[in-house]
């Protein structure tokens, strides 16, 4: 669950089909935002996020660091799920 | 050819709304940006180019067609190109002139002294891609798109079948009915235009108080929040005018425009793809920008989790082969008269392409849109050259002139300290 190769793939699939164009080619290291990536596309992952990881991403941890591609996006969700105390 | 030009429904509620306001005499839902130069350009070049985008996008000079197939029927009217000599200014008279909607008329350049004014019918396309086609006009090496069946694709028409659509349009209509509890009452109803025109006011921040509005921004609506937090501050601002001007109302309803089109393309240009989704705030809710920033916030977060965003979107399709009068008539139906409070936009970063025009540097930019009455008043923030700029726009006689320079004041105060 918190392989980030794994978050990859599931945020890719994500931002292929509901975020961006068909006529761009989306990879881990697509700058999300010179492509156009907006607040309400941000509101979409972040719910994406929470359904599929079970993790909401703090408001202190969105930056341009974080949202600059999927490869720092799915690092930053491996760590919180890394650090998330377990489930009693 | 015609059947690959359809309207969406973003393209219809852009025709209701030029019917509403043609309807009042006014000039109906054109658009103006406002270009200024170094020097001037050249008017030959400008002519040439004009037309030859026309010939290879016939949308470009066509009419709305309506009943069973609603759809562009090009007319092959070439596009007036306007050379204006006498050293004229930019005013209200060029943009109170209405477009020849129905002869096929939807766009329009008069070339002033170091200036053009681009007229277009929001009915043919949206703000973004009206930049994006003004960079294309003044690069004659460009070729822009091919205009194949992409470009007059209906994309923003939401997917699935018919009962699914009707489902998601009755959404539209059940957010509606959750706001009559506390109807809004907007300033043109109290204070209905006194001539049929539209006034603009357009307000250019330094380069200093826009980096300290986007300082203020991601503090109070954090990363990517600008357009969020100028909206809040319209609010508040909004309000304290109502309450200025003697039309205090129970709430404000807003409609937040969304940009509908994939991320990473222009396409298809040539066609709306937006939407708006209307929020309401009550008047305790805008006390402060804070206050009003976590409503839109929260707001927002409930349209995207319902799956709201396109519900307007999709009522406009189901309802585009119907008369205009009958549609704009169930928009205004639910709120007793009234469209909305006040129109926003926010367009964000001028099209980085649009920096020069057959060469010569673009020094200066406005966007001047137009609103229906009710509300009769609205506003669109843009950044030009590091720069926030804002257009106040209203329905003469809705507000004074004294009451549009305090309403700019007071907004670009509150931007700089909220």
């Amino acid at each position: 669950m918190s392989d980030p190769a794994h978050i990859e793939q599931r945020l890719l699939a994500f931002l292929r089909q509901g975020i961006f164009s068909e006529d761009i080619v989306v990879t881990e290291e697509t700058d999300l935002l010179a492509n156009g990536f907006d607040s309400l596309n941000l509101v979409a992952l972040l719910q994406y996020i929470e359904k599929e990881f079970g993790v909401w991403l703090p408001e202190s941890e969105i930056n341009e660091t974080t949202l600059k591609d999927i490869r720092h996006l799915a690092a930053l969700i491996a760590q919180l799920l890394h650090d998330r105390p377990p489930s009693p | 050819m015609t059947a690959r030009l359809p309207h969406n429904g973003c393209d219809t509620l852009m025709l209701g709304f030029d019917y509403e306001l043609r309807r009042r005499g006014f000039s109906g839902n054109s658009c103006q940006i406002i270009l200024e130069f170094t020097t001037n350009i050249d008017a030959d070049r400008l002519a040439r180019r004009v037309q030859s985008l026309a010939a290879r996008h016939p949308v470009l000079a066509a009419r709305p067609v309506r009943l069973w197939k609603p759809r562009w029927q090009p007319t092959g009217r070439p596009p007036l190109v306007r050379i204006h000599s006498g050293g004229r200014r930019p005013g209200p008279e060029l943009f109170n002139e209405p477009l020849a909607l129905r002869e096929g008329e939807l766009i329009r350049f008069d070339l002033l002294d170091r200036a053009l004014i681009f007229t277009w019918s929001h009915v043919l396309m949206d703000a973004k891609s009206a930049e994006f086609f003004l960079a294309l006009v003044g690069n004659e090496e460009a070729s822009g798109p091919e205009p194949g069946r992409d470009w007059y694709d209906q994309r923003a028409r939401p997917a699935g079948n018919f009962r699914f659509r009707i489902r998601r349009a009755w959404q539209a209509l059940e957010r509606l009915d959750k706001f009559k509890k506390f109807l809004p009452v907007s300033l043109a109803a109290r204070r209905p235009p006194s001539a049929p025109k539209t006034l603009h006011k357009i307000v250019m921040l330094s380069v200093e108080d826009t980096r300290r509005v986007r300082e203020n921004a991601l503090r109070v609506c954090g990363y990517l929040g600008e357009a969020n937090f100028h909206l809040a501050v319209t609010l508040v601002e909004l309000h304290r005018l109502h309450v200025r001007t003697g039309c205090a109302s129970s709430s404000y309803v807003v409609p937040i425009p969304i940009g509908l089109r994939p991320k990473g393309t222009h396409s298809p240009l040539f066609s709306n793809q937006i939407t708006m989704m209307l929020h309401q705030f009550l008047p305790a809710q805008l006390e402060t920008v804070r206050e009003a920033a976590r409503e839109i916030k929260s707001q927002r977060a409930d349209c995207v989790r319902d799956g709201e965003i396109d519900s307007g979107i999709t009522l406009a399709h189901l309802f585009r082969a119907l008369p205009l009068g009958f549609y704009m008539r169930l928009i205004k139906h639910e709120l007793r008269g009234e469209i909305c409070s006040l129109f926003f936009g926010d367009t964000s970063m001028v099209d980085p392409a649009l920096t020069r025009m057959f060469g010569v540097e673009i020094t200066g930019f406005a966007h001047l849109p137009a609103m229906t009455v009710p509300p009769g008043v609205g506003i669109v923030f843009y950044h030009f050259r590091d720069r926030l700029q804002f257009t106040l726009f209203h329905a003469q006689g809705t507000l004074s002139e004294a009451e549009v320079d305090e309403f700019a004041r007071c907004l670009q105060e509150r931007l700089i300290n909220p």
